[in-house]
């Protein structure tokens, strides 16, 4: 189809027209979800990655901080042994009549220390099991 | 979306998730060694706190041993693996200058 128009000065003007179809409106060219779908699964998964190597790397230093502290709590597990040993035979003793462990005793009754000695008895026994299984 | 799309996708979301669930586990473990570290420390703290105990009453006991020449006291000390000299007064201070 085309159309013609006439200007005074004698020129012709030529307009091409196509017919639409009838019944088909021009539909905008289709888009996939994809790339968007694609850029934020690469967002959220470069997050979730850099989530895991912080994560990774604060469970490393907290081995190792562990591990660094084992040797300070065997020597605390001993040193709690030694005392709870010497308490006990201190107040074994003094139970026998010594006057001087008594004497200890009493003055650490005072200040609110009252020795047990089946709980020293039994702390050696378990740092002494502690150290055989190791 | 086209199939080779389609799984692309669903990879990278199958991966995210497996991402998130390790996340999550690992920091639950990480607050679980962190809770073990503290319980360790406070152990430790309150060990050096019985240190200074431990310390009074050896020499309480070899103080009261030394005083009296208590043999309990010293074989008592001993078993712990402790032993203490006593020292012999001054030479000086016991002899008077002759005059």
């Amino acid at each position: 189809m085309s159309a013609q128009t006439e200007t005074g000065s004698g020129s012709k003007t030529v307009v091409a027209m196509h017919a639409a179809p009838v019944g088909t409106a021009a539909k905008p060219p289709a888009h996939s979800a994809f790339v968007p779908v694609l850029f934020f699964g690469l967002a959220v998964l470069t997050v979730l990655g850099w989530q895991t190597w912080v994560l990774a790397s604060e469970r490393s230093n907290l081995n190792t901080a562990y591990e660094g502290q084992q040797q300070t709590v065997d020597n605390a597990g001993k040193l709690r042994a030694s005392l709870d040993g010497l308490a006990a035979d201190t107040q074994r003793l003094a139970d026998r009549g010594n006057g001087n462990a008594a004497l200890l005793v009493t003055e650490l009754k005072k200040r609110g220390i009252t020795i047990n000695p089946q709980a020293g008895a039994a702390a050696a026994a378990a740092a002494a099991a502690a150290s055989a299984a190791r | 979306m086209n199939k080779p799309q389609f799984w692309a996708a669903t990879a990278l979301g199958a991966l995210c998730l497996t991402l998130a669930l390790a996340n999550v586990t690992m920091a639950s473990m990480n607050r679980s060694l962190q809770s073990d570290i503290g319980v360790r420390q406070q152990y430790v703290q309150q060990s050096v706190q019985l240190e200074g105990l431990y310390r009074e009453i050896v020499r309480a006991l070899a103080e009261l041993g030394a005083r009296n020449n208590d043999q309990d006291v010293r074989a008592l000390l001993q078993q712990h693996g402790i032993s203490y000299t006593v020292n012999a007064p001054p030479a000086a201070a016991a002899a008077k200058p002759a005059k």
